[in-house]
């Protein structure tokens, strides 16, 4: 049996590098740092953002997108075959069973893990989860956010990372690592406290006059010639950040939904959170990188019964499917759609055991060595399945991407870095630990197939 | 499990800022440019930085860490006119022996003695949790009694918020949570930690029966949730899997109980791996780990899944098959040993008594030893004085403790005050192992009531010192329940698979009770979530501030419910309380938010405040002095 682990003792082996960090609490500028490149390679550039729709839990595949009908396959799954080779649930998915064209299916993906924590780690960061580093490494969207920030306009007033509904997995919502804060998520949650992240018309002139209060309670530090300059200005400087943020006029649309635009996104904290990665993509303001994730597949147990399975995917089609079509006939002045220029990237940390339901529990547990990916926009052809598994989803027989072995998450972020334009063979040596950061390891336990972009997808 | 820890700072590129923006948020309060200082030396306290480690170019860091980045900028800052040097503080007990006569013999100077209203807030967050009451504050200043700071202390002590925060704390520490052991494990073992301190049990019982636990569920065995909680599940629900199990017990006890962190040993040798970071590791093997796991061979962790919920309910027993050095794993690189391991102590080498159970020889040789102590009080200690003798808590180097046996130079001792770690630790042991006493002579000494003002500019050597109060920021918790404690807001916290309802963080069984479907908490867990509390699996405690609890902090449904005086908060009585005027009322919010009274450019402002805005003036002033860089400082 494969593991993740493999990679560590290669690298052990190749590089014998000494400083593997206890403790500390350590974090650095970044400025000095250069990353370099170690090979070559040639990112296509075709997306200007990023979209990941996490399926924290483990979507079951075979239930899925990679659907596996037998004895025990419910009937009212409505499954037809849209496509050859495409059997899919069309009362579970029925949007996105409209728009096959518009994405690409890879089924022929493998999990490192089988343990909720780290694997849900293993898609933000696309590296194992190291207790020794998991402080520094920063995730795919920190990393994409600093190389992208050489685009940054002036009119660029969003962070440039920002996740949503991050709230329910093991792993958490990962930091920027040794990265600079401006590189962190920036976090809402579409359940808690959306209305706080911007400010309403008719609130705004008394949030207006609290805040000029609350200058004033300082104003005497600022102008006090005894007192760092700086140092105040640092103080400030997170109450700044947040009232420029909420007072920007594009603020209030962006992270708010209408009824009915609610109600076709399936009225749901997933579909509110497709509503306002949409409106961020469209606004074009500085967020580029976007991790959402829909809580709640870890069906372990019932997994048939209407509130588990049927609806998570149900919720998932409503908002999936709108986001999609609404990115898709969305256009921008150049004549594109905002689904040309926006990868999407929908998978969970695994997938979950195909065959019969367990006893008793009747449920699906963790399955790490098949599962499916969905991958649309951003220069990826629709209407395509990559990758083969055998009759029960239960092994990949056919890797699909003319590498032979399964791909991996590393090779996702090596594709999702090639989209964005970013060179993913790139490393910084400056970390506090000592220890060289590659934006993408190698899948060492394959030595000989270092990690690489899932090119098919796009041609 | 393994700890991963988040840190989350500012986006300061949203606003043009430098990336070494620390979230200093410096004072509004004027006059007192010291406070500036403190204030710095908080946010930089709450967040180290190191400088880069090159393994082949720099030798070891010694004697790097929060404490010494902290003090480091606050030195760029230290150029303020020097000021008389403090009085000469009261040496209380064997603390101020050793912090005092420490400074003394190095020429080191002190910050004054914390006033009555530093020292009355203060105490109330360290020992309880929660910020103080305003009417109570009044009153201790009011009170000429010179032994008033003592009693208020022995006072404290006793109180439910006082066994509610260390119970929240322990369960911290040990990372007990819903997720792993079910609510009713969850809740029991709260019940069990509570009642543990309610009767300051002795510490080192309380380790044992938690390292010896049995139960044919932890959802009736308080303690057993302990062990419980670190089970490593494999491919299917039911697939507990042995030998990891026994590792993570084998790490974490050595972390919680000893100090010292074996997870990088867990999987390699700490030759060629940690020789610039911790000696003592370096030397380790990875043998040594499964040989002090093996005393958890013959621990069984099975968990019930024949009901109709994959319960996180586990029974526990020691009818284990042993240590297999060539088991599987499903967290770690392979084992490459064979067959089974005999049990033996890191520490000394000791191997179990073969008579007796092994976990009971584990628990004795565990607890019997120095280190258990020594850890135990620097623990406490950090979580009082801010920052431990021996920083960060779970890292001790155990080749950098003897002062008579340095080690080979460039590496120094590890802890500031060998000899006082070692005073503590024997006062520990020598009085029952009682956490009430060794808190007690923390918050009593002369060195915990140092402040944080210092006259004179400050030195980056001072630091190691102790010579003032380490400013940090208060913990999500602690800052919720100041919000809450402060207006007198309303809240009910339900205690998830319990009828009982909560109004403060840190009376809660684990953070997931804030993850009901109760309307309005899904607001106030976020608040939480953003201010850093840990979820006890994966994430970790977030110490820095960032644009998010700006946001949350002005504009969150929460804080803007919690200032307006509906009927029953302390805004509405004193509103109604006609026989104030608006001055008294200013002072008094003041006082109830801050700890303090306003200065005189403060109270000039805030009149305006009320007097301007009409009704909502008063509200106002609550929302600016939530939003005031003091309100979320313990300094």
């Amino acid at each position: 049996m494969r593991n993740f682990m493999d990679t560590m003792l290669t690298r052990r082996e190749a590089f014998r590098r000494g400083a593997v960090s206890v403790g500390g609490y350590w974090f650095l500028p970044l400025a000095g740092a250069t990353a370099r490149a170690a090979t070559k390679t040639q990112p296509r550039g075709t997306a200007r953002f990023c979209v990941f729709f996490m399926l924290d839990g483990g979507q079951s595949h075979v239930d899925a997108w990679d659907l596996k009908e037998h004895a025990w396959t419910p009937q009212d799954f409505a499954i037809r075959e849209l496509r050859p080779g495409v059997k899919w649930p069309t009362s579970l998915y029925p949007k996105l069973g409209a728009q096959l064209d518009r994405f690409a299916l890879l089924r022929s993906v493998e999990a490192w893990d089988s343990v909720h924590g780290r694997a849900q780690y293993y898609v933000q960061a696309a590296h194992p989860f190291n207790p020794a580093l998991a402080r520094e490494v920063p995730p795919i969207g920190s990393v994409a956010a600093l190389e992208l920030t050489p685009q940054r306009r002036e009119t660029d007033t969003l962070p440039p990372y920002v996740a949503l509904n991050v709230t329910q997995s093991q792993a958490g919502l990962l930091g920027q690592g040794f990265l600079p804060a401006t590189y962190a998520p920036f976090h809402i949650d579409t359940a808690a406290s959306l209305s706080a992240y911007s400010i309403r018309e008719a609130e705004k002139r008394e949030f207006e006059r609290r805040w000029q209060l609350l200058r004033g309670f300082d104003a005497r530090l600022r102008s006090d010639p005894a007192v760092e300059a700086k140092a105040y200005r640092d103080y400030h400087s997170h109450y700044e950040g947040a009232v420029r943020l909420m007072s920007d006029p594009r603020a209030a649309k962006l992270f708010e939904a209408g009824a009915e635009e609610k109600a076709r996104y399936g009225n749901t904290a997933t579909g509110e959170a497709a509503i306002i990665a949409r409106n961020l993509i469209e606004a074009d303001a500085g967020t580029r990188f976007i991790f959402l994730q829909q809580n709640g597949w870890d069906h372990h147990k019932d997994i048939y019964e209407p509130k588990n399975h049927y609806k998570l995917s149900r919720d998932l089609d409503a908002a999936l499917g709108s986001f999609l079509e609404d990115l898709a006939t969305r256009k921008r002045p150049g004549g594109g759609s905002l689904l040309d220029e926006t990868l999407v990237v929908c998978m969970g940390e695994f997938g979950r055991t195909p065959g019969a339901l367990t006893q008793g529990l009747k449920g699906r547990d963790h399955y790490q060595y098949a599962f499916t990916v969905l991958m649309a926009g951003g220069g990826v052809k629709g209407g395509r399945v990559i990758g083969r598994t055998d009759e029960m989803g239960a092994k990949v027989v056919d890797a699909g991407w003319g590498v032979k072995r399964s791909i991996y998450m590393e090779d996702i972020a090596t594709t999702v870095y090639s989209a964005l334009g970013i060179d993913w063979g790139k490393s910084v040596k400056a970390t506090p630990s000592g220890r060289e950061f590659y934006y993408v390891e190698s899948v060492a336990a394959q030595a000989i197939q270092p990690n690489r972009e899932v090119s098919v997808v796009f041609s | 499990m393994i700890r991963y820890r988040r840190e989350r700072r500012l986006p300061g590129d949203m606003i043009g800022l430098t990336e070494t923006a620390q979230r200093t948020k410096a004072m509004a309060i004027l006059s007192r440019a010291s406070v500036l200082l403190l204030l710095l030396l908080a946010s930089l306290a709450a967040q180290a930085q190191q400088s880069p480690m090159s393994p082949k170019d720099h030798p070891p860091l010694p004697g790097k860490g929060r404490l010494a980045e902290a003090s480091r900028v606050t030195a760029e800052l230290a150029a303020k006119p020097a000021t008389a040097p403090a009085a000469k503080a009261p040496r209380r007990n064997f603390i101020d022996e050793h912090i005092f006569g420490k400074m003394e013999r190095d020429r080191v100077p002190h910050a004054p003695l914390a006033t009555d209203e530093e020292f009355f807030r203060r105490v109330h967050i360290d020992l309880t949790g929660r910020i103080p009451d305003d009417a109570e504050l009044r009153a201790f200043l009011a009170d000429t009694n010179t032994a008033k700071r003592d009693q208020l202390v022995d006072k404290l002590v006793i109180t439910p918020a006082f066994k509610a925060k260390w119970t929240y704390w322990f369960g911290d520490v040990s990372m007990t949570c819903a997720n792993r052991v079910g609510n009713e494990g969850k809740n029991l073992y709260y019940k069990y930690v509570y009642d543990s301190i309610h009767f300051d049990r002795p510490y080192d019982e309380l380790v044992r029966e938690l390292l010896t636990a049995r139960a044919l569920t932890n959802w009736y065995v308080g303690p057993a949730s302990y062990l419980a909680r670190w089970v490593v599940i494999g491919a299917t629900c039911e697939d507990t899997v042995h030998e990891d199990t026994a590792d993570e017990v084998a790490i974490m006890s050595a972390r919680h109980f000893l100090g010292v962190n074996l997870q990088c040993v867990s999987c390699h040798d700490g030759k060629n791996h940690l020789e610039k970071i911790n000696l003592w590791l370096s030397r380790r093997k990875r043998d040594e780990l499964w040989r002090q796991a093996a005393f958890f061979g013959g621990m069984r962790i099975l968990r019930r899944v024949e009901v109709a919920t994959t319960q996180d309910e586990y029974m526990i027993d020691d009818k284990g098959p042993g240590y297999d050095a060539s088991a599987r794993t499903v967290v770690r690189i392979p084992r490459r040993g064979a067959g089974p391991v005999a049990a033996s102590f890191l520490l000394t080498g000791e191997t179990p008594n073969p008579q007796k159970a092994p976990r009971e020889e584990f628990a004795r040789m565990i607890t019997g030893h120095p280190q258990f102590a020594r850890a135990t009080v620097n623990r406490f200690w950090a979580e009082m004085m801010g920052v431990g003798i021996v920083d960060p808590v779970d890292d001790f180097d155990l080749d950098r403790q003897d002062p008579a046996n340095p080690p080979p130079s460039p590496w120094t001792i590890q802890p500031s005050h060998p000899e006082l770690l070692e005073a503590l630790a024997a006062d520990f042991r020598r009085n029952g192992h009682s956490i009430k006493r060794l808190l007690t002579l923390i918050a009593k000494s002369s060195a915990y009531q140092l402040s944080s003002r210092f006259a004179g500019p400050w030195k980056e050597q001072y630091a190691p010192y102790f010579a003032r109060k380490v400013v940090r920021r208060l913990t999500a918790e602690e800052v919720h329940d100041a919000i809450v404690k402060a207006t007198g807001a309303a809240l009910e916290i339900p205690i998830r698979g319990t009828d009982k309802r909560v109004r403060y963080a840190t009376e809660t069984a684990s953070p997931e009770d804030f993850k009901g479907p109760l309307a309005g908490l899904k607001d106030v867990n976020f608040f939480l979530e953003a201010f850093g509390q840990t979820n006890r699996e994966y994430s970790e405690r977030k110490n820095g501030g960032d644009i998010t609890q700006a946001v949350l902090l002005m504009n969150s449904p929460f804080v803007l419910r919690a200032v307006k005086p509906t009927p029953g908060t302390y805004l509405a009585a004193l509103n109604a309380d006609t026989a104030l005027n608006d001055t008294t009322r200013i002072e008094r919010l003041f006082q109830r938010f801050l700890g303090r009274r306003p200065d005189a450019a403060e109270l000039a402002q805030a009149r305006d405040v009320v007097s301007t805005t009409g009704g909502k003036g008063f509200e106002d002033l609550q929302w600016l002095l939530l939003n005031k860089v003091d309100f979320i400082f313990n300094y």
